[in-house]
């Protein structure tokens, strides 16, 4: 019987590149949520390359669970496909406010 | 005929190695006493291929995902590199595997930090990248999707992810994730830049396919993972499954009717199939290699992937193992030796114990290097040539660590083999230490231990392609590996001083 992709259990927005202490804060998140499998949706203006590059230590660290990785402009943020966040990591602020209202509330209420 | 995906690799993989795999390891080096094509032509030579471009032989890796795709319902197909555009302006996703992209792996890294050359399997897939059949495939939206045991390596070059495009970089086993991919790639989904597949979605023996065509050499994997956590090595971090034999002989066979008639059994230790944990059993084996080898007949070539030393000892010692698969099943009038990888590392025990404790094991770390003698003494008895590594570097070795290394290759010199020394890369659970072995770090324990083991090379090389390349037809191939031997002769004293001279300073 064929088992298929079990899905990432939780979701963790990430507003803004990760910064040390951002990722020290996802690395908290991955100890409890890690096991469930992690979809990581990293909302950034700067390119994929410098988010790769900031990840790079955390998702090395990674050897045992499924970790999927989005990297969506601002723009495309609501269009992410997750309904609801497990947590919210801001590394930037500036970002956060000007995300579209609908995900800011959905942030904010977190 | 029009494929939705195809899958595909540089030429530095997709080759056959004219029939010797392990001159495949020759495009791990930069082009040194030859031009650049004829290096190729050493080390890849073009495959033979169908009107569509599909190569009769394709990595292995490859074939799986092939596999997996075609079973699922998808129209995709392996495409040569040369080949690519016959069907770019038809694909809407490209696949593409690697065992090493960027050379960043071992011995790869090493041969450039030595030489301060870049390697060919890096150059070659640079030029793949930047084909104009890649271009256009991606100008006309396909995604790309990278994969294969190198994957980590982009995660250092995230700006090639960016300026070729790459959609998605899957580090792991594939055959479960390559399917959701796929689809959600066709459904016009947005794609996860990067996914590492977990312990979770490793693939169960019941979904892992059997490959639609032959593989390079007939390799066939009878096993995956590895149960003796080297600290150093990803293979370890995925769970043990042995491959039933009806699906090993079903792949013998595919390779049969693709004209293929080597086999290479692959596992991380062959001698682990189907064993009482890391103690070989000797009926599985024995019915492994009975039934292979009435397939592919007397004339047939088989060689072993990996093999373990410490299972090597065992299971000679307890069984006569060894000699009974070699003697009473493989050796023939046409199959007078057969060729493997194994992993000596160190010849340390304390280094043994701190990075690699269940190597040895059943038997104890302390009794390493004893463990490596009689195992290649073992191996020499019973026609097997060994190709062995020994890692240089490793974040908590100290000078005695290779002091012991280079007494050890001192006592392997009876022993027909060839050693290859390779830096330390981060790798398995100590991948995130970032502590890469250059040549700046090299000590002069390290230019001792790279001398011993360049000479204990040289020393078997002629021995080792005079019964490796005993036909006619490799006589060209011989010829330019004579060559290269000289060169290497004439020229490595003269870079070994260099070397020092970098050491002292
Ligand atoms: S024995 Fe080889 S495959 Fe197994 S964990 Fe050690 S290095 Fe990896």
């Amino acid at each position: 019987m064929e088992a298929g992709f079990k899905d990432p259990g939780a979701a963790v927005l990430i507003i803004g590149n990760p910064d040390d202490k951002c990722l020290e804060r996802l690395t908290t998140l991955y100890r409890v949520y890690g096991p469930r499998g992690l979809k990581l949706i990293v909302i950034s203006n700067s390119g994929v390359s410098r988010v790769l590059e900031s990840m790079r230590s955390f998702l090395q660290k990674n050897t045992s669970f499924t970790i999927e990785l989005y990297v969506v402009n601002p723009g495309d943020a609501t269009r992410s496909g997750v309904d609801k966040y497990t947590d919210v990591v801001t590394c930037d602020q500036e970002l956060l406010e000007a995300l579209p209202s609908n995900l800011k509330s959905k942030v904010v209420a977190q | 005929m029009k494929y939705e995906v195809i899958i595909t690799s540089d030429r530095t993989m997709m080759s056959n190695h004219h029939g010797k795999e392990f001159l495949g390891f020759i495009a791990t080096g930069p082009p040194i006493a030859m031009s650049e094509r004829l290096w190729l032509y050493l080390a890849a030579p073009k495959p033979k291929v169908d009107d569509l471009g599909r190569p009769v032989e394709a990595p292995y890796g490859l074939r799986k995902i092939e596999a997996v795709l075609v079973n699922a319902g998808f129209n995709a197909a392996i495409i040569d590199p040369d080949h690519l555009d016959k069907h770019v302006d038809s694909a809407k996703i490209v696949m593409i595997g690697h065992h090493d992209y960027f050379a960043y792996g071992p011995p790869s890294s090493e041969w450039w930090s030595l030489t301060g050359l870049e390697p060919i399997n890096r150059r070659s897939f640079i030029r793949l990248m930047e084909s104009p059949a890649i271009r256009r495939a991606k100008k006309n939206g396909a995604k790309i999707i990278v994969g294969g045991p190198a994957a980590w390596q982009w995660l250092y070059e995230t700006e090639f992810v960016e300026k070729w495009g790459v959609d998605t970089i899957v580090e792991g086993e594939g055959e479960r994730v390559v399917v959701k991919l796929v689809e959600k790639a066709l459904r016009g989904e947005p794609l996860p830049r990067y996914v590492y597949v977990g312990v979770d979605n490793a693939p169960g023996v019941n979904e892992i396919p059997v490959i639609k065509g032959a593989s390079v050499n007939g390799l066939v994997e009878i096993m995956r993972g590895c149960p003796r956590g080297c600290k150093f090595c990803s293979v370890t971090l995925r769970p043990l499954r042995f491959i039933p034999l009806e699906k090993i002989l079903a792949e013998v066979e595919v390779n049969l009717r693709a004209g293929v008639k080597s086999t290479i059994l692959h596992s991380e230790d062959v001698l682990l199939y189907y064993a009482d944990g890391v103690k070989p059993r000797p009926d599985p084996l024995i019915k492994l290699h009975k039934e292979v080898l009435e397939r592919i007949g007397p004339d047939g070539s088989v060689a072993w992937s990996h093999a373990s030393l410490a299972a090597i000892k065992y299971a000679e010692e307890n069984y006569r193992l060894i000699s009974k698969l070699m003697h009473e099943y493989i050796l023939s009038e046409h199959r007078k030796f057969i060729g493997v990888e194994v992993g000596i590392e160190t010849g340390s025990p304390n280094l043994a114990r701190k990075i690699m404790v269940a190597k040895s094991a059943p038997y104890p770390p302390e009794e390493w290097p004893s463990i490596v003698e009689d195992a290649f003494r073992i191996m020499h008895e019973n026609k097997i040539i060994p190709a062995a590594t020994v890692i240089l570097g490793i974040p908590e070795e100290t000078p005695d660590d290779v002091v012991k290394t280079i007494e050890l290759i001192d006592r392997l010199k009876p022993y027909r083999s060839i050693i290859v020394p390779m830096f330390f890369v981060p790798m398995g659970v100590l991948k995130n230490n970032n502590k890469w072995f250059l040549r700046d770090q090299l000590k002069p324990e390290h230019i001792e231990a790279l001398k011993k083991m360049y000479e204990h090379t040289i020393y078997w090389a002629e021995d080792i392609m005079k019964v490796y390349m005993d036909s006619p037809r490799y006589l060209p191939v011989k010829a330019l590996l004579k060559y290269f031997l000289w060169y290497v002769k004439y020229k490595v004293n003269k870079y070994m001083v260099k070397l020092e001279e970098i050491v002292k300073k």
